[in-house]
């Protein structure tokens, strides 16, 4: 999976948790929640749904590696390398 | 409409599922079509003794110790690993150290805590997320009428079941939104082993306390599991239901 599609990936998800967002401003490089209004569990669901979608395990201790999109693509990518 | 209870190869999690209330419960949901792992965590006579009786195909009897988070991760590994969905997940496991406050040792009191509450939170926890993954779940927690009654001796037990209870509201507000409801049933007085150490004379006194006279069945709890753990629940979270022939 290239970074781009690991991207779209988790914005369909995004999508999906919040359809009445909009995340074409989205910048990848700002924390996502200073940008989306998502509450913890919102932020668990997008830790499984990318679990589900992906076929790759996310130990808790691997959570503070989804703050932006950015760090959250570079994890997901370095996951499905290993 | 008729209403039917098949539960169609789902896969069902009983904790402490192989005597008491917990067997009953299992045996119901096999009985409906489910797939039952039935956790047990050191009576293995039990275990063996179910193991023998039902030869169910669709039963499955796993060691456990529901107080331990490594080994409910670990098991829990398992299930992920063939990402198996679980559908149900009954907290029954518990157990019962009773002794008056002033000569109740520090351990009775954690054991029971370790087993009746923070095995709760350790099988609900991972059941969470692998529910919030297949988008569907349930999760019922047998409390008991000893929360909220107040029998002497019983300050661990009744505080591990209130905690129980005050748990459920808050996990059914957290999943409420993911398809995943989160409910109690709370037997009163039912005639398993639980109760059979009790003395006669107290037997006789509790059972005048009981509006309809008489100690519940196991089946008489495990109807109202199932029915919570169907689909036709679906509107109902953070409840608790009292199975107690009116206390």
């Amino acid at each position: 999976m290239k970074k781009e599609e690991i991207r779209n990936l988790l914005i369909e998800i995004f999508k999906e948790i919040a359809p009445d967002e909009d995340f074409s401003g989205l910048d990848d490089a700002v924390s996502i929640k200073d940008q989306i209004n998502f509450d913890s569990m919102d932020f668990l669901d997008i830790i499984m749904s990318l679990r589900r979608e992906c076929a790759i395990k996310i130990p808790e201790e691997d959570y503070p590696n989804f703050v932006t999109v950015e760090s959250s693509v570079q994890y997901i990518e370095s996951r499905l390398n290993t | 409409m008729k209403l039917d209870f098949d539960f169609n190869k789902k896969l069902v999690m009983v904790t402490g599922g192989t005597k008491g209330i917990g067997r009953a419960v299992a045996e119901l949901f096999l009985r409906h079509g489910a797939r039952v792992i039935a956790t047990y965590s050191k009576d293995h006579g039990a275990a063996q003794k179910m193991r023998e009786e039902s030869r169910h195909q669709d039963l499955c009897i796993v060691k456990c110790d529901v107080a331990s988070y490594r080994d409910v991760e670990a098991f829990y590994g398992e299930l992920d690993t063939r990402d198996d969905a679980l559908s149900v997940l009954v907290n029954n496991a518990g157990t019962r150290k009773d002794c008056v406050l002033g000569m109740m040792k520090p351990r009775d009191w954690q054991s029971v805590i370790d087993v009746n509450l923070t095995g709760v939170y350790n099988m609900s926890k991972f059941a969470v997320l692998n529910m919030m993954r297949h988008r569907y779940g349930r999760i019922i927690s047998i409390t008991s009428a000893g929360r909220h009654l107040g029998f002497p001796g019983q300050t661990n037990y009744a505080a591990s079941k209130a905690g129980m209870v005050a748990f459920t509201k808050c996990l059914a507000r957290e999943t409420a939104k993911r398809n995943i409801t989160v409910n109690c049933v709370s037997p009163g007085f039912i005639d398993t082993g639980f109760i059979e150490d009790l003395p006669a004379d107290l037997k006789k006194e509790y059972r005048k306390r009981i509006a309809m006279g008489r100690f519940g069945l196991m089946d008489e709890v495990a109807f109202v599991v199932l029915f919570l753990a169907s689909e036709y629940a679906s509107y109902i979270t953070g409840s608790v239901y009292d199975v107690d022939g009116g206390l």
